[in-house]
């Protein structure tokens, strides 16, 4: 009587468990179709911007915007994308593990870090690797503002020469089943220069315009990044939601078969114990 | 008349675009008129007001930040980072 208790709570504690998994999935869902909305949105200006830039270069003959030149030095930003929070599989881990990776690539570099969510100061920590700035007040659904803010920080940095490269590591969203760790240069810009010299009016100089352009590309570039980032972990979350509701399914149905063979076996040895007894009282 | 296709894109994702007969943008060197068949150009814009006038006589005040203006083919883009429509 005591097991089937303890079975009877245990499937209740488990029920309670599956209705937090499904709300977090179905929270995730919500999420994650409203930061994929904004993410395609960046793709005209994107489109656009890319062609332009091209222009921009064919039309140019020598220096470009800062924020396109190469540098010759060999200090490393990396800027990490995790989570504000865990219970999204291996969303964050997969994150710190390509971190370590790109550290141990980049052998002779003075790596630093700066960190776009809340998620694992330890895990982060333990790289070894100073950690300029974490920006922790992210929502789950990046606004310009908020990408304007890091862009700002970060081409400051660079600027400032206090970096010579900045590269983004985020997870890459491929499809609603695949996301993996990529990183992306942010600056110095690649850009294809050459090409013909284009018939264009450039006003006042294709130096301005570049200059212009390109804070334009890197805030563009940097508000995808934070959304796809985003859309990759409301992805995560949900589908380990739904693998843990599938799994408290499971429990549930294994613990109500045991339930029902403890009840059949109480019945039994009860029925066992009446025809027992009333075999003794016949006998008498 | 001849219709040049006006596209606003700023960098956070919000476009905005219409069939317009002129527009007037708020270039870095002063205001500039632009009407179809203008030459192939790329302009750097100030923050101000950019004014479209479409056939039927309406007229569109749009606020924007600086960027970038990009004219070809009757198409003029815009690429900025903020922008907001006043119509009337």
């Amino acid at each position: 009587m005591a097991n089937m208790r303890a079975i009877r709570n245990r499937i209740k504690s488990i029920e309670s468990t599956r209705q937090i998994t499904r709300s977090m999935r179905m929270v995730a869902a919500s999420k994650l179709r409203r930061t994929q909305e904004r993410w395609q949105q960046l793709s005209d200006f994107s489109r656009i911007s890319r062609e332009v830039l091209q222009k921009l270069c064919a039309g140019m003959d020598g220096t470009g915007s800062p924020l396109l030149k190469p540098r010759e030095g060999n200090r490393l930003c990396l800027v990490l994308f995790v989570g504000n929070r865990g219970l999204c599989g291996a969303y964050n881990t997969a994150i710190v593990k390509a971190a370590e990776e790109r550290i141990a690539a980049a052998e002779g570099e003075k790596v630093s870090l700066v960190v776009c969510g809340r998620w694992g100061r330890e895990q982060i920590a333990s790289l070894g690797r100073p950690v300029l700035r974490v920006f922790d007040t992210l929502s789950d659904n990046p606004t310009a503002a908020e990408a304007e803010e890091i862009a700002a920080y970060l081409k400051n940095l660079y600027l400032v020469g206090e970096t010579d490269r900045i590269e983004l590591l985020y997870e890459h969203y491929r499809s609603a089943l695949t996301q993996e760790p990529d990183i992306l240069r942010l600056l110095p810009m690649e850009s294809e220069r050459g090409g013909g010299k284009l018939d264009v009016i450039f006003e006042p100089d294709p130096e301005t315009l570049l200059d212009r352009l390109s804070e334009l590309v890197l805030l563009n570039t940097l508000h995808a990044v934070l959304l796809e980032a985003k859309t990759s972990e409301h992805t995560a979350r949900m589908t380990a939601m739904s693998a843990a509701s599938d799994n408290t399914d499971e429990l549930i149905a294994e613990l109500s078969l045991k339930l029902n063979h403890a009840r059949q076996a109480a019945i039994t040895t009860e029925i066992t114990e009446i025809v027992g007894g009333s075999n003794a009282l016949n006998q008498k | 008349m001849d219709k040049i296709h006006l596209l606003l894109a700023t960098s956070g994702g919000e476009t905005w675009e219409k069939q317009v007969c002129a527009v007037t943008l708020p270039g870095a060197l002063g205001s500039l008129g632009v009407l179809a068949g203008h030459a192939p150009m790329l302009c750097a814009l100030n923050e101000g007001e950019l004014v479209c006038h479409t056939e039927a006589g309406e007229i569109t005040r749009i606020r924007i930040s600086e960027g970038i203006a990009n004219v070809a083919n009757d198409e003029v883009t815009l690429l900025l980072s903020h922008m907001s429509v006043d119509n009337g």
